[in-house]
């Protein structure tokens, strides 16, 4: 890397680090919704009156019984579960990121193009990281989000793909 | 402006604000930078000439 692209160089670095995260944001999206899809189902099946009276739980009442019990555990902590929170502040956080990345790809062109001073370069690059800080901090507040290796191998994987067709990058 | 005042390295990455991004792991690979011109020299709204190539 030549000194006189460094700051484009860290330019394209933060942009593709933001698509990564993009992207992962999307796929632990999915996956949060698909669980706590999943537990609602779970829950709609167990409090069904018809389904309790299939005549199939006379002969196998222990296994009901135990579907029963776990059903009614779930319902008195789904409020704790951590997806629920996850859906709203993920969705949040990736609106804004896509709005972020959208605008950040178009500032490429002036910063490849030449058009930018490397000052001019370096501030863009920390205005995005300064606001993707801020977007985390505004709403995930004290949550946490655990870190899932395949959702980010899979966003990186992604990302790749996207910058290798749009802009030929080949390593 | 001499050269050397051109120089003046700006604010180095600072990885801590990187993982201070709760629940989002930094990246460790990037794809290679396509070809890019070098930085305008002086600020500009986009209507200046590209600085001579190195």
């Amino acid at each position: 890397m030549s000194n006189t692209n460094h700051y484009q160089e860290r330019f394209w670095k933060e942009l593709h680090q933001l698509r990564v995260h993009v992207y992962y944001l999307e796929i632990y999206y999915d996956k949060s919704e698909a669980i706590n899809k999943a537990i609602n189902i779970f829950l709609a099946i167990t409090s069904s009156s018809s389904i309790c009276g299939w005549a199939i739980w006379s002969r196998y009442n222990f296994i009901w019984a135990i579907i029963i019990a776990f059903s009614q555990l779930i319902n008195a902590i789904k409020h704790f579960l951590p997806y629920r929170n996850r859906l709203k502040s993920i969705k949040s956080i990736l609106f804004e990121f896509e709005e972020l990345l959208t605008s950040s790809e178009m500032k490429w062109f002036d910063v490849a193009e030449g058009k930018l001073t490397k000052e001019e370069i370096n501030r863009l690059q920390f205005t995005i990281r300064k606001k993707k800080n801020e977007i985390v901090q505004r709403h995930l507040g004290e949550e946490s989000l655990p870190e899932k290796k395949h959702y980010f191998k899979r966003a990186t994987d992604l990302a790749e793909t996207y910058t290798n067709n749009f802009y030929n990058s080949e390593d | 402006m001499d050269k050397q005042s051109k120089e003046i390295p700006l604010p180095s990455t600072d990885k801590k604000v990187i993982t201070e991004e709760k629940g989002l792991p930094p990246v460790n690979h990037t794809p290679k930078m396509p070809p890019v011109k070098p930085p305008a020299t002086s600020p500009s709204s986009g209507d200046k000439q590209s600085p001579k190539k190195q």
